[in-house]
C-alpha cells in the first residue's frame, strides 16, 4: 500500500493490477514476442525456428519495396498531421464564436469520425474512380477536364488521395480537442485584447496560438503516431496499389503476414515502432517537461 | 457592431458551404444504397430511377446478416467498454493521486501503448494458447490492452481535477478505499465516463481489424465485417455495400447525436490538461 | 448514472459484473460435444460457394444424415483467416484452395490429406489426373471450380462481322486482326487491372509464359528446376521477356481499352456482352456470370500467338475442395469427397455449369470455351501455368507488378527483375535448395 506522506489516505496498489495484468498479457507480451521474432526465421511452412538475427532486418531494408514504403508512410503521416492540424485549428476558431448555428456545424464537421474505416475507404473508391467517380464527373460537368485525374489508379497520386481520405475522416477528432482548449483560454485575454484596439489576427497569434500549444502539441504528436501507423484506411482505398505506389509500412506488414512470412513481417513492425518512437520522444519529453512546469 | 455581425454571418455561411464536403459523400451512400446494381455503380447524385428501398434492404437485412451483426457487435462493445472503463477508472485514480516515479512510470508506461500497432501473429498465438480464439472475450481482452491506454489518458486529466478534500473526509469518514472509489470517486467520475464511454465505444463498434482477425466465425461477425459479404474478387455490389455501410453506421451515429455534447465537454477537461 | 451511487450504486456495480461474465461465459466454441451427430465444417470462399455446390452438399446431407457447417468468407481475406485457423489447430474439416496446382506452393503441405490413394482417383481421365496431381505425385484436391485453360476469348459475332476466318498463327498475323478490329470501330482487346481485378491480365500473362514449353520441348523438367533452385533467373528468359514484350505492344498500338486501370471484372463483363471489345484474356470461369447476363453470345477461345508461332494455352486445376490432414472428422470428409466424385454426383455437378471435367467416366458437356481447348489440349499444346510449376513465384506480387508495367512505368526487364526479387524473398523465407 502507497501511503501518501501528508495524511492516511490509502491507495492501494491494488487499483492498477485489472489494468497492468491485461495490459501485460495482452498487449506487451504479444508485442514484445514479436520483436524477438523478427530476429528468426519464422514462417509458416517452418517446423522449426532459427535465430537469424540482424540479417533479416538487411534483408527487410532490401526489400524492392521498402524504400518506397518508407516514404510513403513519412509523407503520409506529415500529409495527414499538417492537413488536420491546420484546418482543425481554423474550424476552431471559428467554431468558437458567436455563431448562431455553432453547435449544429460542430457536429456537423465532427462527424465523419464516427464512421468505420472501411466505409470511409469504399466511400472514397467510389468517388475516385477515374471514369464515373463523382469527383470527376463534377469536374467534367463544370468543363474543368484536366483537373478530372486518376486518383487512386495513378501511382503518382494514390498515396496522396489516400492522405486526403484521412484528412476527411479525422479532422472533427482534433478540432474537438482544439475547441475544448479554446474554451478553456480566460474571456479576459481577449477582452484587454479588444480594449487595446487588437486586430482579430493578432488575437489569434498572440493569445490563440501560444495558450493552445499543449493542445497543438498533443494533436500533432497523436496524429503523427496514427499516421505512421495507419493500415486499414490505404489498404481499403487502395490495398497498397497501383502496383505499389501506396504501400507503407503496415500493408507491407500484412502482405508479408498474409505470405506466411512471419518472422520478415514483424521485422518490419518492428522497425516501425522504432521509428515512431524516434520521432515521439522529443515532443513527449517536451511535454513532460511542460508538465513539471505547469 | 454591424459589420461584425455581418462577417459573423459571412463566415457561418462560408461554413455551411463547405461543409458539402462532408455532405455529399453522405449523400451519394444514402442515393445509391436505394438503386439498382446498374446505377448503384455509376456513382452519381441523381434521383434513383426507381427508389428500392425496400428491396434492397431485405436483401441487406438478409444476406448482410444485420441483425446478428447488431447482436454480435453490442455484445462485444459493451463487455470491452465495461472491462476498459473499470480498468482505467481504477488506473488513472491511481496515477493521477499518487505522485511518485512509479506512478510516472506507469503513466507513460501506458502511453507508449498508443505507440505501437498491435502485434497479429504473436497476439493470435497467445490467445491459442489461453483457448480464447474465436471467443467475445478474447476479442474483448486484445479491445481493452489496446484502449485501456487511451481511456487512461483520457480520466487522468480530469481526476487531476477532483479536489483531494473528497478523498481525505471519506477517509476521515471512515471509509476504507475501495469504498471511497466505488462509492465516492465514481459517482463523480460520471462526465468523464460517458466521454471515455462514449469513444471507446465508437473504437470497438467501427473495428474492422480484430475482429476479423480473432473471431473467424461466420456466426460470431459484427457489423462491420458484414460489409465485406457484398464485395469480393468478381463483384462490387455497390447498393448494398453502401445500404450495409449506412445501417452499421446508424446505431454510433445515435450514439453520437445523443452524447456529442459529452464529446466536446470530455475533451475540455481531459485531454487538453494532459 | 445517478443510479449508481451510494451504498446501493456499489451492489449494483456487483450484479453488473456478475450479469455480464454469466453472459460472456457460454463461449465455448465447439459445438461437437453432440456426440451423435456429424458436423463438417468446411470453410470456402464467398465467390466459390456457387449454387451447385450448395447442392451437392445438400444432397451429402440428404444421404448421411451429417451435416455441413459453411463458413464463408470473401476471397481478399479468406487466405489469412485459413491460415491462422490451421496454425492454430482449429482448421475446418474440408476447405478451398485457390487453384489446385497453385496450392502445392501457396499453401504448407501439411495441411493437406493425400487423396492419391482414393478409389474415385481409378476413375480420372489422364488428362484429369495429370492436371490435379501434385509435382511430387501426390493428389490433394477435386475442382469445385472447372479446370480450364487461360487464353484469349473472342466475340464470333464480331470476327465473322469483321470478315476475319481464320485464326492467327503467327503474333503479325494477330496484330492486323487487331488493326482490322480497331478500324472497325471496336476495341480489339479487353484489358482488366482495376486493383483486385489484375488477374484478368495475369492471366494473359501466363498464357504467353507457357510457350516456354514449346520453345524447351524436353529441356523443360530442367528447366523448372533450374527456376526453383535459383540456377535461372526470370529475367534471363527471353520468351518471357518477348511474352510482355507483346503485351506492351498491344497498349502502344492503341489496340486496348485506355480506361484499364479502373476497368473491373464486372466491367468486362458488361463491356464484352454488350460487344464493346472483341477479345478478353481469360479463363472459362467468366463465361457462366457472362451468359447468365448476355445469353446470345457466341465465344471462341485462341491462345495468343508467340512469334512466329500459333502459340500455346496455360492450363489451371481450378479451385480445388481438400481435406485437412488434421481434420477432426477426417473419415466424414473423405466421405464426403467420395461422394463428390461420384458419376451421379459428377454429372449432376457439370450439368448447369458445362466445362472440363476430370473423370473419364462422367460425361460433360463442353461450354463454348473448352470445347476450343480441347482441341488444343489434343494437340499437345496446353501446358500447366508457371504459378503451378515454380515454387517461389510471387502471383500476388506479379498482378500489381502488372498495372505499373502497363502503365509504362515499368519495362518488362524491370518487371521480371522484380519478380525474380520478390521471388526470392519468398524463397528464403521457405529455404529452398539454391537461395
Amino acid at each position: 500500500m502507497r501511503m501518501n506522506a501528508k495524511s492516511a489516505i490509502r491507495y492501494p496498489i491494488l487499483f492498477i493490477v485489472p489494468a497492468l495484468v491485461i495490459y501485460m498479457i495482452f498487449f506487451i507480451y504479444p508485442t514484445l514476442s514479436g520483436f524477438y521474432f523478427s530476429f528468426t526465421d519464422w514462417n509458416a511452412s517452418s517446423t522449426e525456428v532459427k535465430f537469424v538475427g540482424v540479417q533479416q532486418f538487411m534483408d527487410v531494408v532490401q526489400n524492392p519495396d521498402f524504400t518506397l514504403a518508407l516514404k510513403n508512410t513519412f509523407l503520409f503521416s506529415i500529409t495527414t498531421t499538417l492537413g488536420k492540424n491546420i484546418v482543425s485549428i481554423a474550424l476552431a476558431v471559428f467554431l468558437t464564436t458567436a455563431l448562431l448555428t455553432r453547435n449544429a456545424l460542430r457536429a456537423v464537421y465532427f462527424s465523419p469520425a464516427i464512421l468505420n474505416i472501411v466505409a470511409v475507404g469504399l466511400i472514397f473508391q467510389g468517388l475516385t474512380n477515374p471514369d464515373i467517380g463523382f469527383v470527376n464527373h463534377m469536374f467534367r460537368a463544370l468543363g474543368l477536364d484536366w483537373f478530372a485525374q486518376g486518383w487512386i489508379s495513378d501511382p503518382k497520386l494514390s498515396i496522396h488521395v489516400a492522405s486526403v481520405m484521412e484528412i476527411w475522416r479525422a479532422t472533427g477528432i482534433t478540432m474537438a480537442i482544439y475547441i475544448a482548449g479554446i474554451q478553456n483560454i480566460s474571456r479576459d485575454y481577449y477582452e484587454a485584447a479588444t480594449i487595446d484596439g487588437a486586430p482579430a489576427w493578432s488575437k489569434f497569434r498572440y493569445i490563440t496560438l501560444p495558450l493552445l500549444m499543449p493542445a497543438v502539441t498533443i494533436n500533432v504528436l497523436l496524429s503523427l503516431i496514427y499516421g505512421f501507423r495507419m493500415f486499414e484506411g490505404i489498404y481499403f482505398l487502395t490495398q497498397g496499389g497501383p502496383g505499389t505506389s501506396s504501400e507503407v509500412i503496415m500493408t507491407m506488414v500484412y502482405k508479408y503476414m498474409g505470405q506466411g512470412l512471419y518472422g520478415y513481417s514483424t521485422a518490419l513492425n518492428l522497425i516501425l515502432v522504432v521509428i515512431i518512437l524516434i520521432f515521439s520522444f522529443p515532443i513527449l519529453s517536451y511535454l513532460r517537461k511542460k508538465e513539471v512546469e505547469g | 457592431m454591424k459589420s461584425q455581425k455581418l462577417t459573423l454571418r459571412l463566415l457561418e455561411g462560408v461554413l455551411w458551404m463547405f461543409s458539402a464536403f462532408i455532405f455529399v459523400p453522405y449523400l451519394l451512400v444514402l442515393l445509391t444504397s436505394l438503386k439498382n446494381a446498374k446505377e448503384a455503380g455509376l456513382f452519381t447524385l441523381s434521383v434513383p430511377s426507381e427508389i428500392l428501398i425496400l428491396q434492397n434492404y431485405k436483401i441487406v437485412f438478409e444476406q448482410g446478416y444485420v441483425i446478428q451483426g447488431f447482436v454480435n457487435s453490442m455484445l462485444i462493445a459493451v463487455l470491452s467498454l465495461f472491462v476498459i472503463l473499470m480498468c482505467s477508472a481504477l488506473l488513472s485514480f491511481y496515477i493521477a493521486r499518487v505522485k511518485d516515479a512509479f506512478s510516472s512510470f506507469l503513466y507513460y508506461f501506458f502511453i507508449m501503448g498508443m505507440m505501437a500497432p498491435i502485434s497479429l501473429v504473436t497476439t493470435f498465438e497467445l490467445l491459442k494458447s489461453l483457448d480464447l480464439i474465436n471467443t467475445r472475450m478474447g476479442v474483448a481482452m486484445i479491445f481493452a490492452s489496446t484502449l485501456i491506454p487511451f481511456a487512461t489518458f483520457i480520466y487522468v486529466g480530469f481526476v487531476k481535477g477532483l479536489p483531494k478534500e473528497l478523498d481525505e473526509s471519506s477517509t476521515i469518514d471512515g471509509c476504507g478505499p475501495y469504498k471511497m472509489f466505488f462509492l465516492v470517486i465514481m459517482p463523480l467520475l460520471q462526465p468523464i465516463t460517458v466521454t471515455a464511454g462514449i469513444l471507446v465505444f465508437m473504437n470497438v463498434w467501427n473495428d474492422s481489424q480484430i475482429v476479423l482477425f480473432f473471431l473467424n466465425d461466420n456466426a460470431k461477425w459484427t457489423m462491420p465485417l458484414n460489409i465485406y459479404r457484398f464485395y469480393g474478387y468478381y463483384r462490387y455490389e455497390w447498393n448494398y455495400i453502401f445500404g450495409s455501410v449506412l445501417l452499421t453506421t446508424l446505431p454510433v451515429f445515435l450514439l453520437y447525436l445523443v452524447g456529442q455534447r459529452f464529446i466536446i465537454e470530455g475533451m475540455t477537461s481531459g485531454a487538453v490538461k494532459g | 448514472m445517478g443510479i449508481f451511487r451510494g451504498k446501493r450504486g456499489f451492489k449494483l456495480w456487483i450484479i453488473m459484473l456478475l450479469l455480464l461474465s454469466a453472459a460472456c461465459s457460454n463461449q465455448s466454441n465447439d459445438h461437437r460435444d453432440a456426440s451423435q451427430e456429424v458436423i463438417l465444417d468446411f470453410m470456402v470462399t464467398t465467390e466459390n460457394l456457387s449454387d451447385r455446390l450448395k447442392k451437392v452438399i445438400e444432397n451429402y446431407e440428404a444421404a448421411t444424415g451429417n451435416k455441413v457447417e459453411i463458413q464463408s468468407f470473401p476471397s481478399t481475406e479468406y487466405n489469412n483467416i485459413l491460415k491462422t485457423k490451421m496454425m492454430s489447430d482449429d482448421g475446418p474439416d474440408l476447405f478451398v484452395t485457390d487453384d489446385i496446382a497453385m496450392a502445392q506452393f501457396a499453401n504448407p503441405r501439411t495441411w493437406f490429406t493425400d487423396l492419391s490413394s482414393e478409389e474415385w482417383v481409378t476413375r480420372l481421365s489422364p488428362g484429369g489426373k495429370q492436371m490435379i496431381t501434385w509435382n511430387d505425385g501426390q493428389i490433394t484436391g477435386l475442382p469445385i471450380t472447372n479446370p480450364g485453360g487461360f487464353g484469349l476469348m473472342y466475340n464470333k459475332d464480331i470476327f465473322e462481322e469483321v470478315g476475319i476466318t481464320e485464326l492467327p498463327t503467327t503474333w503479325e498475323q494477330f496484330l492486323d486482326i487487331c488493326e482490322t478490329l480497331k478500324k472497325a470501330g471496336y476495341i480489339p482487346i479487353n484489358i482488366q487491372l482495376a486493383n483486385g481485378s489484375e488477374f484478368g491480365t495475369t492471366h494473359l500473362m501466363h498464357q504467353l509464359f507457357a510457350n516456354v514449353e514449346l520453345t524447351r520441348q524436353d529441356k523443360i523438367q530442367a528447366f523448372y528446376e533450374g527456376l526453383n533452385t535459383n540456377q535461372i533467373k526470370l529475367a534471363d528468359v527471353s520468351e518471357y521477356q518477348q511474352a510482355l514484350e507483346q503485351m506492351v505492344e498491344l497498349k502502344e498500338k492503341g489496340y486496348t481499352n485506355d480506361d484499364f486501370m479502373s476497368t473491373s471484372f464486372d466491367m468486362t463483363q458488361e463491356r464484352f456482352g454488350s460487344g464493346k471489345v472483341a477479345m478478353h484474356p481469360c479463363g472459362d470461369f467468366v463465361l457462366p456470370p457472362m451468359l447468365a447476363n448476355y445469353p446470345d453470345l457466341r465465344v471462341g477461345f485462341l491462345p495468343a500467338p508467340f512469334n512466329d508461332t500459333p502459340g500455346a494455352a496455360a492450363l489451371y486445376a481450378g479451385v480445388g475442395i481438400s481435406v485437412n490432414a488434421k481434420a477432426d472428422q477426417k473419415a466424414a470428409a473423405l466421405e464426403f469427397i467420395s461422394f463428390f466424385a461420384s458419376k451421379a454426383q459428377q454429372e449432376q455437378f457439370m450439368s448447369t455449369a458445362p466445362g472440363t471435367n476430370v473423370f473419364a467416366d462422367v460425361k460433360a458437356e463442353h461450354n463454348m470455351i473448352s470445347q476450343d481447348l480441347q482441341v488444343y489440349i489434343d494437340q499437345g499444346r496446353a501446358f500447366m501455368l508457371l504459378a503451378g510449376k515454380m515454387e517461389p513465384w510471387p502471383e500476388m506480387e506479379a498482378r500489381k507488378a502488372m498495372q505499373e508495367m502497363m502503365l509504362g512505368s515499368k519495362t518488362p526487364l524491370q518487371f521480371l527483375k522484380e519478380m525474380d526479387q520478390k521471388a526470392s524473398i519468398i524463397a528464403k523465407g521457405k529455404k529452398l535448395e539454391g537461395w
